[in-house]
């Protein structure tokens, strides 16, 4: 089991170097990190985007390019696209996002994943490390789904539960959280709360445990417990505004991934400084590095 | 301008000694606040609750008697009524809920007749910053579920209200969202950009309102700029606007249990000032709660 990002960082020096491929690598920072992650051996990289830019941004931080894959390709979406089918052909292990929107990469996802699963959404899990809880813990999802439904909550859990197991999280603990409270008991982010729960009894979530209570304050009275692994949240606002407190705040640390279709993209902010962007390089070597045994094994 | 929440009681020592009027007396988790606040010379006491109740919490506590009234009522249907004449009469000064909170003590405030409710009621939670030496409020942390338009300028109103009596001379606000784009499927994007257009148009005073904003681009200036953003909030916010409760009660649960900062809540739009006792509060978080509601009744 992977308890802080420390060892993400060494599994990902023994699992790498893993093949990138990096959506539209055109400004300097992202350039600097892709070159730092695979000269520590985490990642090939394969850029794709507007070759000119690409090799203007090389030069500029003075890397000289060869032996870089570069695939041209200067429509966003496009090449949005393109990652999203390298990695579907093997090409690719896992995607990196640059300065770019990330609604280019949600549409991909979207779209592949309902191609191949229609039962499936992608959803934005982000990993937190935080003094005082000693495992990682992960939000989600403040990514894709701006107001998912009963189903869709559903499919965010099964993302999370199935990503937390190949880190380790055999059995995921998850707190569904709702803003239901003394005041008031009958919203239907709790209605809904108990609802997955029992769906999760007939093991339709994956292996997981669903908490019984869905404040955090809760967590109090049972000490003994611990904290949750996975944090369902009602809606996309309540995540990204959480998940963004616990790093901007100074509470803990903060790595995001959006998962589909068992694909690992890799959605850092802009805002984020180079070793948060390197973590989360590492981070997506892990994970992907572990799906791929998970394929040969089967 | 109080840039911390302790910094709350050393501005209410400097005036004369209040009153509370405490509910439910005898439940120890208040009584030990409020003795703190009697110690300090900050409030009398006018304990009101079951007699024999509240002397066995006052022995618990070793509480000394003086500067302690005890209004006997042994109905507890009448107890928080009770509590609460005693301030609108004039007799105190704050009310303060003793128990920990229920759907009973919401239905009393909004009651139509008893006279407590001025406006809209929402929730601000104070935090000491865990990162700068500046005071964090969000709101509306607790009483309304999903605002609307309305609803969000009074609670930005109520909110501006606090920071101006905190010392705010030109108080910032973020309108928070999930992105600083204006998405018409989010409602709290577009509310969040009415806000912000509403202040530039002067209709909140000498205010800024920026939104809408991530919680990465309110926070830091830095971040805005990247974005593209670049405004006189991001990095200086007073007060943050959640989009709902379901954001702001589980933000403050965040903060108190990993956090770790000082907190302070305030309960605003009432005729006087009124210290519930939520779920996320402890003995210091009322006792804070309780120095930030002496302040408001100077107000």
């Amino acid at each position: 089991m992977i308890r802080n990002f420390e060892e993400v960082i060494k599994r990902a020096e023994d699992l790498g170097p893993k093949r990138g491929a990096i959506f539209y690598p055109h400004e300097e920072d992202v350039i600097l990190s892709i070159a730092e992650a695979t000269s520590r051996g985490y990642i090939e990289p394969l850029l794709i985007g507007d070759r000119e830019k690409i090799k203007s941004q090389l030069r500029e931080v003075g890397l000289s390019g060869n032996g870089l894959q570069i695939i041209q390709q200067k429509d966003p979406q496009e090449a949005s696209d393109l990652c999203v089918r390298l990695v579907m052909e093997g090409k690719a292990d896992f995607i990196i996002k640059g300065n770019v929107i990330t609604t280019y990469l949600y549409r991909s996802l979207i779209k592949v994943t309902s191609s191949l699963d229609i039962s499936l959404v992608p959803s934005t899990l982000c990993f937190h490390e935080v003094a005082g809880v000693d495992h990682l813990f992960v939000i989600t999802d403040p990514g894709v789904n701006i107001a998912p439904d009963l189903d869709t909550k559903v499919k965010i859990i099964r993302n999370a539960v199935a990503v937390l197991q190949k880190v380790g999280y055999q059995s995921p603990r998850v707190m569904i959280l709702s803003g239901a409270r003394a005041i008031d008991q009958g919203l239907p982010s709790l209605q809904e709360a108990l609802i997955i729960k029992e769906m999760a009894k007939g093991g339709e979530l994956g292996e997981c445990t669903i908490e019984d209570f869905h404040n955090l304050v809760d967590l109090l009275n049972h000490p003994s417990k611990g904290f949750p692994d996975i944090l369902l949240v009602p809606q996309i606002e309540a995540g990204n505004i959480l998940v963004k407190a616990i790093d901007h705040l100074g509470i803990g640390k903060r790595q995001c991934v959006t998962v589909g279709a068992g694909i690992i993209a890799l959605t850092p902010s802009r805002s984020d400084d180079h070793e948060v962007r390197l973590l989360n390089i590492a981070l997506g070597v892990l994970l992907s590095g572990v799906a791929r045994e998970d394929k040969i094994d089967h | 301008m109080i840039t911390k929440v302790a910094q709350i009681r050393e501005k209410v020592k400097e005036k004369d000694t209040r009153a509370l009027a405490i509910s439910y007396a005898g439940e120890d988790q208040v009584l030990r606040a409020a003795k703190r606040i009697k110690e300090e010379g900050l409030a009398d006491l006018l304990l009101v609750g079951d007699e024999e109740r509240i002397s066995l919490g006052l022995r618990k506590a070793e509480m000394e008697p003086e500067g302690i009234e005890i209004i006997s009522e042994s109905d507890p249907t009448k107890i928080r009524r009770r509590a609460l004449e005693l301030v609108q009469s004039g007799k105190a000064h704050v009310f303060v809920d003793g128990r920990r909170t229920d759907p009973k003590l919401w239905g009393i405030l909004g009651e139509k007749g008893f006279g407590i409710r001025r406006g809209v009621m929402s929730y601000v939670s104070l935090f000491d910053s865990l990162k700068e030496g500046r005071l964090m409020m969000f709101t509306d942390t607790y009483i309304n579920n999903y605002p609307d338009l309305t609803e969000k300028v009074a609670i930005v109103d109520n909110a501006l209200e606090l920071a101006h009596l905190l010392g705010a001379q030109m108080p910032k606000v973020a309108a928070l969202s999930a992105l600083e784009l204006v998405n018409p499927a989010m409602r709290s994007t577009v509310e969040a950009a009415v806000l912000a257009k509403m202040s530039q148009r002067g209709q909140f005073g000498r205010v800024y309102i920026e939104g809408p904003l991530a919680m990465d681009n309110a926070t830091s200036a830095e971040a805005a700029q990247h974005k593209g953003i670049a405004n006189p909030v991001s990095g200086q916010v007073d007060i943050y606007l959640v989009p709902d409760v379901e954001t702001g009660y589980t933000l403050v649960q965040m903060l108190y249990l990993l956090g770790g900062a000082r907190m302070a809540g305030a309960l605003m739009g009432t005729e006087f000032p009124v210290v519930p006792f939520i779920e996320v509060d402890d003995t210091k978080s009322i006792y804070y709660g309780i120095t930030l509601a002496i302040l408001m009744s100077w107000s």
